[in-house]
């Protein structure tokens, strides 16, 4: 499939906030109270389309992709690099789409920011997410959690280089 | 046949919607998105959405995560609820002794 980019729309938003994913995944839910946030130019937000222009996925840049506990740990700090966060549409998930989606943000993101490197923040349970990840090219460089969540909460922070 | 208006649900659903309001606010107060809090805690934007609409009923598992995704104490968390519940000021035993 070939995935394009675009900057998102108002309904792609609500679209997007409106999906469900299967177990385990179901902690990706949306809800139309983040619609708002969806918009906010400072978070770059795009829609992904397939040939026929239907709504595949979404990409966002920057700081709405970083955690919180790994702001406070400082992770994001130690090299310069463009953070992505994204999402498939649920029923394109688990098809051995994914690598191409992702392959498909980064070119974009390096043609329209020009980033020294790529980086994401995926949950350790996730192991799907991470096997796609690793095969467009990414490395796992640290494991971090926060200390009141407990082991099986952890985030592993990834990079790649552009 | 009058009936008197007693309905503990009410005061249930009060408390509910604090919890939730309460939590609305400490996030937009530190600017994040429901992404950001509900990723930090390990639970869904859709879960914490209808938290902070007061629609479900948080454990205090769930309660310690959220906090850990706002970066407060759970402690702070809850005397904030509390002071949002109760609109009288909270005058401490010894200065009520004292007056």
């Amino acid at each position: 499939m070939r995935f394009t980019l675009k900057q998102i729309t108002p309904s792609d938003a609500r679209a997007i906030s409106r999906w469900r994913y299967e177990e385990p995944y179901s902690i990706y839910d949306g809800d139309p109270a983040s619609v708002d946030s969806l918009l906010q130019p400072r978070f770059s937000y795009h829609s992904v389309y397939d040939e026929r222009g239907d709504l595949t996925g979404y990409f966002c840049f920057g700081e709405d992709a970083q955690v919180g506990a790994g702001k406070r740990l400082g992770v994001y700090e130690v090299e310069p690099a463009l953070d992505l966060g994204l999402g498939m549409r649920p029923d394109l998930t688990g098809k051995g789409l994914g690598e191409e989606f992702v392959r498909a943000g980064l070119r974009f993101a390096l043609e329209v920011y020009s980033p020294p490197a790529f980086r994401l923040t995926v949950a350790a349970f996730n192991r799907r997410a991470i096997r796609v990840y690793e095969r467009a090219g990414f490395e796992t460089v640290e494991t971090f959690g926060a200390p009141t969540l407990g082991a099986e909460k952890e985030w592993l922070l990834m990079r790649c280089g552009s | 046949m009058k009936t008197l208006e007693i309905s503990p649900e009410r005061h249930a659903g009060d408390l509910l919607s604090t919890i939730g309001e309460t939590l609305r606010a400490e996030r937009n107060e530190r600017g994040l998105t429901l992404k950001q809090v509900a990723e930090g805690a390990h639970v869904s934007v859709s879960y914490l959405a209808e938290i902070e609409r007061g629609e479900k009923d948080p454990s205090s598992r769930v309660l310690e995560s959220i906090a850990s995704g706002l970066d407060v104490e759970v402690s702070e968390l809850l005397v904030r609820i509390a002071s949002a519940l109760e609109p009288a000021p909270v005058v401490p035993v010894t200065d009520s002794l004292a007056a």
